[in-house]
């Protein structure tokens, strides 16, 4: 059993839908195999906190009124009038595949209409995705968990994806702009100063020195933007010159970059 | 002679019933609670047993003057409920205990937490001892204005101050966890054992950076970029946990143990 091919059945290992000698296969590969135990740890985690975060298990009023209006009559009128109804109901018969054509028809109509209308569904299929792809959903996803350590090992992750996309740099700036942890914001920081030759970027970090109050975070990115000589940065670094409640030491390196500026 | 030294030892112990009062919060479940401490000036360092209990002495402890029987003291920082300067806070995950006492009383605290707790420690600027900590098998988490000290802690360690020196050294890099340390004028002094595997980022904005390792950094022998200088990338034995260090004015030495 290959580390791929682990990492590809992991949903279903976890979801226990393997056969049993496959599933021991992948077992003894997870007992020696540090990289794919801790890929299945956190499979695990990003599953659970999917399931948690669903709560929308109570079906809504007008789908109750339509099962009882419109779908319950149906139902009764398939029913034998005499005897047992579990003796006589035969199963291929003409209603009763228009009934089980109606509920599917239903169930369908149900999942594409009560979806919340900006919630993309997130399914258990969707992790057997190429690794990649699989692992920017679950870097964007862990750069939400509550906790700072997933969060931070988030970044990590997207540091290892390669060139990122315009969406995941939009995830790292609202990291770097508005993560309660020091430590994540510091990080996100440092792997957008890989990236300061793009535009983007450089918008983005412009735009956060104006609003950044976090001492470090301002001197990190006063730093990116005097490196890359990026003038639009002057007006914020004055800003942070006049302001009375900057750090003494930020105002030390603003003054410099301000005249290597 | 024998009534001499029993005096002695009876004066010992009420000495120290007066001098210490300590305190037992007990933790259900260490591995899935999370230890909050806010400004608690500490003696000694702080360190995991392996217990359930979280053990706060106060040292120097005065009980309060006979003019204030049957009354409680009163802070500006919160709500005394344990008798000894603490506010303690539980809910069902995460322990908050606060200190309340001014710093200029110079309370000092000894304390002991179970060593599977999530600890995460936050000290004000007027709090200017070395804080230590060691011994926990679980994350740790440190805001500090001075020096911080910690040993053998083997989950996650992120810790932050602004000056003195944060000196963290690890055991084994045989772990998942990562290690974020960040200061703006501390130094930052970090040792690694000898054939440790870790992935390490070191980024000193005006400082430098020290080391004992044998080190090839990616860029060695190549033309390096000027925006590259200050930020070191590098790989012990092919690589491990990561270690970032990020520092704005102080310097940087990682050290083989």
């Amino acid at each position: 059993m290959t580390c791929h091919e682990t990492e590809m059945l992991l949903p279903e290992l976890i979801d226990g839908s393997l056969y049993a000698e496959l599933e021991k296969q992948i077992k003894q590969h997870l007992s020696v195999c540090k990289d794919c135990a801790t890929a299945h740890r956190q499979t695990v985690l990003l599953l659970s906190e999917m399931v948690a975060a669903d709560t929308n298990q109570i079906p809504k009023e007008s789908l109750k009124k339509t099962f009882y209006l419109d779908t319950l009559p149906l139902l009764q009128n398939s029913l034998p009038t005499t005897g047992s109804p579990y003796k006589s109901i035969k199963m291929f018969s003409f209603k009763n595949i228009a009934a089980a054509a109606f509920f599917t028809a239903v169930g369908l109509a149900a999942g594409l209409f009560l979806r919340p209308a900006n919630q993309a569904p997130i399914t258990v299929s969707s992790l057997r995705s190429e690794l990649p792809e699989g692992k920017k959903m679950t870097s964007l996803a862990m750069l939400k968990n509550e906790s700072a350590i997933e969060r931070l090992k988030a970044v990590e992750y997207v540091e290892d994806m390669g060139e990122p996309s315009p969406a995941v740099i939009q995830a790292l700036v609202t990291v770097l702009n508005s993560d309660n942890n020091l430590h994540v914001r510091v990080a996100a920081a440092s792997l957008l100063e890989n990236y300061a030759d793009r535009r983007d970027v450089l918008d983005a970090l412009v735009t956060s020195l104006r609003t950044q109050q976090e001492p470090m975070v301002q001197i990190i990115i006063m730093h990116i933007l005097t490196e890359k000589k990026e003038h639009r940065a002057r007006q914020p670094i004055r800003d942070i010159l006049r302001n009375v409640g900057s750090d003494v030491e930020v105002k030390k390196i603003a003054k410099k970059s301000l005249a290597e500026l | 002679m024998k009534k001499f030294l029993s005096l002695i030892s009876c004066a010992i112990t009420v000495s120290t019933v007066l001098h210490s009062q300590e305190i037992k919060i007990p933790v259900s479940n260490a591995k899935a609670a999370r230890l909050m401490l806010v400004n608690l000036y500490t003696t000694g360092a702080i360190e995991g047993y392996d217990g359930n209990e979280i053990i706060i002495a106060r040292e120097n402890f005065k009980p309060s003057p006979e003019r204030a029987k049957n009354m409680t003291p009163i802070y500006a920082a919160g709500n005394d409920n344990t008798g000894i300067g603490l506010n303690v806070d539980k809910t069902e995950s995460v322990i908050t205990i606060t200190g309340l006492v001014p710093h200029q009383q110079h309370p000092r605290y000894h304390i002991r937490v179970p060593q599977w707790l999530m600890l995460s420690i936050q000290c004000d600027c007027f709090m200017n001892d070395t804080l230590f900590v060691k011994n926990l098998k679980n994350n740790l988490e440190v805001r500090a204005c001075y020096s911080v000290n910690v040993r053998n802690i083997e989950g996650a360690i992120l810790v932050s101050n602004s000056n003195g020196v944060i000196d963290v050294a690890l055991k084994t890099t045989d772990r998942d966890w990562p290690v974020s340390l960040v200061s703006f004028n501390a130094e930052i002094d970090v040792t690694l054992p000898a054939h440790a595997k870790a992935s390490i980022e070191m980024n000193s904005v005006n400082g430098n950076v020290y080391s004992d390792f044998k080190i090839n950094t990616p860029s060695a022998g190549k033309e390096k970029t000027h925006e590259q200088a200050d930020k070191i990338k590098l790989q012990l034995s092919q690589g491990g946990p990561s270690i970032k260090i990020t520092n704005s004015s102080g310097d940087i030495y990682l050290r083989k143990g």
